[in-house]
Formats: structure tokens, sequence, C-alpha cells
């Protein structure tokens, strides 16, 4: 049946796919690889350690973004379309608040991996924060300094996590998870 | 004039193109409600999305009111079988998109969301979002939803056919009420012939081999009926020959039976 709709989609997702090559180029280069170049160019106090934050968490989030939005259902479209929506409208009022689940999704995700680039950025050279903290304890073979860091970090990255649930439910209640 | 019209329209899909239909003509009355049934793969949903603009036929053309369709539009309100509402919208907001899309002030769009929650018995869910209804209410807000945009032609797609008996009798009757004024044309594709005869003045059979509509079934039953008329001797007989008439389509091409769910009795 859905066959019969199919053609009404395909100029949206083109636009996609064609933004989705750009981003898919830049993500093939993996974050720890640019550690070292981004602490040279940025310095390794806070700047480098956010470009480093931001390039770590867009690549999860465009593609979870990129892959909902290929995956919209289109009955939604062709309803706000009969319904009297204009392209803006149906990209304002339908396309982007499709993505609100998959973009919390990823943003859960790339929590993690924000923290990852962090530490990453820290154990590279800089001259404070947990990651640092956790090299100079390992290199005075301080391994209780090393686990009480390990646990903070697991408890930061724990709540983050449990924060962005929380706002999120609060801004799109509709986007709690359920059973089918 | 014609509301609707379908001049020689051809649909085809796939590579090899392999027809859906070919040539198709008919013409629907303003305030006329059509059922087309027949086959799985018969093109009942392709006629949907071609009238709704948003399928244009390989040739031919379909026309509203002598103007070929060229697009989607407010004029021709779209039901799906599965309710289709927003998720991220309550059902206020779900029943306001049309007029906000369209236009209307906040007060305005607060009427028309009072008025059809009110027509379709669900007065007091303004606030809730679709995932705290019941397939039976989400279908409800879907209607109220479609009427609130004030199309002139309504295209249903089985729009019944996810509910249990007793809820589709009742949505099948509620949907009957806002028809019977005649300001609205409505064609209806569905599995269910007991629906197509009690909602339809004419019900289009679809054939597979050939494709395309193969017998029309005239139902001349007074436009105002009422849930008892499923009962009397008319309505059975209607009902008895159009399963005959679907039952032949199948036997003379190769189809897939329809998801019948009425017997003659």
């Amino acid at each position: 049946m859905l066959s019969a709709w199919v053609w009404e989609l395909d100029e949206m997702a083109s636009l996609y796919d064609t933004i989705g090559i750009l981003m898919q180029l830049l993500r093939a280069i993996p974050v720890i690889a640019v550690v070292p170049f981004v602490l040279l160019w940025f310095g390794v106090a806070e700047t480098g350690k956010l470009v480093l934050i931001v390039w770590g968490i867009v690549f999860p989030i465009w593609v979870a973004t990129h892959a909902a939005a290929r995956n919209i259902d289109p009955r939604l479209i062709w309803a706000a379309k009969s319904l009297g929506a204009s392209r803006f409208d149906v990209f304002a009022s339908v396309v982007l608040p499709a993505l609100v689940p998959s973009i919390v999704g990823s943003v859960r995700v790339a929590v993690g991996i924000g923290y990852l680039c962090v530490v990453a950025a820290e154990l590279a050279g800089a001259d404070s924060g947990l990651g640092y903290r956790i090299w100079v304890s390992h290199l005075v073979f301080r391994a209780d300094r090393m686990v009480a860091a390990l646990v903070v970090l697991g408890l930061l990255t724990f709540l983050t996590d449990w924060a962005v649930t929380k706002v999120s439910l609060i801004l799109w209640p509709w986007s709690r998870p359920r059973e089918s | 004039m014609k509301e609707l019209e379908f001049r020689g329209v051809s649909v085809a899909f796939g590579t090899p193109l392999s027809p859906v239909f070919e040539q198709m003509s008919f013409d629907v009355e303003r305030g006329e409600v059509i059922s087309l049934v027949g086959p799985s793969g018969c093109g009942k949903t392709t006629t949907l999305a071609v009238l709704g603009g948003f399928l244009r036929p390989s040739s031919g053309s379909a026309l509203m009111r002598g103007v070929e369709i060229r697009g989607a539009s407010h004029e021709r309100g779209l039901v799906f079988q599965e309710h289709c509402l927003f998720p991220w919208l309550t059902v206020r907001g779900n029943v306001a998109f049309g007029p906000r899309m369209q236009g209307a002030g906040k007060s305005e769009q607060q009427v028309a969301v009072k008025e059809w929650l009110k027509r379709v018995g669900l007065e007091g869910q303004e606030d809730k979002y679709p995932f705290e209804l019941s397939v039976g209410m989400m279908q409800r807000v879907g209607i109220a939803r479609v009427l609130a945009a004030q199309p002139d032609v309504l295209l249903l797609d089985e729009p019944f056919a996810a509910l249990d008996t007793e809820r589709r009798y009742d949505l099948q009757d509620m949907l009957l009420s806002l028809l019977n004024d005649r300001t609205r044309t409505a064609v209806v594709a569905t599995h269910d012939l007991e629906e197509a005869v009690f909602l339809s003045d004419r019900v289009f059979v679809f054939g597979t081999s050939p494709k395309g509509i193969r017998e029309v079934l005239r139902v001349g039953l007074p436009r105002s009926r009422q849930p008892e008329l499923r009962y009397e001797s008319e309505f059975t007989r209607l009902k008895a020959k159009l399963v005959e008439l679907v039952r032949a389509e199948i036997r003379s091409g190769s189809a897939t039976p329809v998801g019948q769910t009425v017997a003659p009795t």
C-alpha cells in the first residue's frame, strides 16, 4: 500500500543525503586521533576541551538524526499536507518534532562520548581535571586515587544522563519510551 | 460540475513498470459517498493517493470541480487506517492543526477544537496525548482533526479496519451522521463489504484482471441511515449482492482473497 505514496518523500530525503555525505566524510576521522592536533591548535585549556567535546558529540547526534529523518512515517507528512501545511510548516511542525526522540537518545549516547573526549584531552597534556588526576596517580602508583577518580567520573556520567532524560521528559512528555 | 473526476487515469509502479490500473474513469457528485472495494492490490489505496494529490498519474488526469489535482490540499482530508495522529501534540493540538495551518487565530482554533471534539464524543479529552487514548478514541481524534480543517472531500483509507466490531459500528454511525447533511463528499477504501453498503451511495468494485473498476453497485437506501438498517432485508440483499460481485472478481483473477469480514446471511 505504501508504494503508492513514496515519491512525495524523495525530495526531502535527498536534502538530508546531501548534507549527510559531508558529515560522513568528517565523521570518518576518529575523535581520539584528533586530540593531539586540537590541543596543539587550541591549547590544553578549556577551549581545546570544548572543541574536542563538540567534535565528539556532533557526529553521533547527526547520524541518529539523519537516520530518523529518513525514517519519518511518511503518513505524518501526508496528513500535515492534507491539513493545509506548507513545506516550511511540514519541516517545523512535523519533521523537527518527529526527530525529538532520536535526538534525545543520541544526546544520551553523546554524553558518554563527551566525557571520553574530556578525559582523553586531560590525559594528553592538561594540568587539571579528572583525567589529569588519573594520569598523575598512575605515575606515583596511587591506585586508590585512580579508583576514586574513576568512581567520580562514573557518577558524573550517570548524573548527566539522568538529567538529560529528566529534562527531555519535562520538555517532551510524549517522547517517554512505552511498551507497544 | 462533478466534485471529483478520474479521466482515463493510468498508474504504474516499479521497474519494469507494472500497471496498478489503466485508463480508469469515474466521477463523484458533490455530497456523494463512494466506497472502493476489491481484492488486495487492486488499486483502492492508489486511487485515494491520486485523489489526495500525493501521486501523479502516469497518464490521464484527476480533477476536483473541473480543476486538475496537482498536489495535496486541505480541501481533501485524509483519514488513515491507523489514526496517524501527531504524537507530540495533545488532542487539542492535533485537532487545531488544520485551522492553525490555514491561519486561524487562537480563538478560532479553540472553537473548532470544541465543536469537533463534541461531534465525535471526545469532550474533556483535550489535554491528553495520543498515547493516553484507546485505538477507537485515536481514530475519532483523527476524524475530528480532518474535519476541523473543513475539507470538502474526505478520503478514508480503511478507516475502521483496526477496530473491533463494536467500535467499528460505533464509528461508522458517527461518520454517517457527519456525512448526512451532504455538504461533504467521501471516498472510502474498505475491505468490509457491510461497511461499504452501510456508508455509501455507490460502491465501486475493483478487479485485478483486468485492473480497474469492474462493477458499480448503486445503494438505493435513504441517506439518513440508522444503525438498525443493518438488520433490514434490503440491506442484507445489497450486502449479499456485493459479496457475490467481489467473489466473482476474485474468481476471475488470481487475486489474493479480500479480507472479507462479512458473509451473506
